[in-house]
């Protein structure tokens, strides 16, 4: 028996975020458990993305889907370094360090953000974190529509990063609706890691 | 997704009408779908239930008047405008 994963009774997104994490470990095989269909759908959708093959098994409302990591799929010796090997590094992160898109009026530039956010949400090719600073970190926690979006984006494997110290400076910690609490260290790592980093 | 979006002449009109309906109808902020032609690109989205508390709620708006249309989204994209009876 591996490593097991409870997430039954966690909701979206969780189970794709506590998945994640093993991934992000190294872990070669683990199953996760689920009790909701939507959850379900969003590992494997996860697993895809990630290079992993699924099998899910139900019994009594419980999902049980076993993660195991396809071996064709790595580009070096180590799992974890196949996303910086390889020529075409597709992978993108997302850098927001404002409430509003552009310069001008800022009603305008409102609207705009929870529309990009609403179009990055339904498309494919998601980036693998958007990371939030200064003015940025107040759309996870006060901008209902687009904590929603990244909410749907979190479900999907993308990890939201907002900055502690950011979020401290505004007063506005308690209100985090999605996304971890970071820090300077982790948001540069991943602008490091990332094939490209789109700043708005 | 089967939903309805409410689309606009202008910018002004779209942000007026999000200002109108945030609150009373679960509007999203949405970029005008490809199969609509409107003039503006920022377009409010919102369940087909709403259809009608949506429209008089917008005619409520006078200065309004012709600046908007409701259209009805189909899964595969299409967009059929909802004619009130």
């Amino acid at each position: 028996m591996g490593i097991l994963v409870d997430a039954k009774g966690k909701l979206c997104p969780i189970p794709v975020v506590l998945a994640k994490k093993e991934i992000d470990g190294g872990a070669a095989e683990f199953t996760v458990e689920a009790d909701n269909a939507t959850a379900v759908e969003n590992l494997q959708r996860l697993a895809d993305s990630q290079g992993y093959r699924t099998t899910v098994q139900s019994a009594d409302g419980v999902f049980s889907i076993d993660f195991t990591k396809a071996p064709c799929e790595q580009a070096g010796p180590s799992g974890a370094d196949a996303r910086d090997a390889g020529p075409a590094d597709r992978s993108w992160a997302v850098f927001v360090g404002r409430e509003t898109v552009g310069e001008g009026d800022p009603e305008l530039g409102g609207s705009l953000m929870k529309m990009f956010f609403y179009t990055l949400s339904q498309s494919d090719d998601l980036p693998e974190a958007v990371l939030f600073m200064n003015g940025g970190v107040k759309l996870p926690t006060l901008n209902d529509q687009v904590a929603g979006h990244l909410c749907e984006l979190a479900g999907k494997g993308v990890d939201v990063l907002v900055c502690g110290t950011c979020l401290n400076f505004y007063g506005i910690a308690d209100k985090l609706q999605v996304g971890t609490v970071s820090n300077m260290y982790d948001i540069v790592e991943r602008m490091k890691r990332a094939g490209k980093v789109v700043s708005l | 997704m089967d939903c309805c979006v409410i689309v606009f002449s202008s910018t002004h009109s779209a942000m007026r009408a999000e200002k109108h309906l945030t609150g009373r109808f679960p509007v999203t902020v949405m970029p005008t779908p490809r199969a609509v032609s409107a003039s503006c690109g920022i377009s409010l989205r919102f369940p087909p239930g709403d259809a009608a508390g949506v429209r008089a709620a917008m005619e409520e708006l006078p200065g309004e008047r012709g600046c908007w249309e409701i259209y009805r989204l189909a899964p595969d994209g299409k967009a059929d405008p909802i004619v009130p009876a």
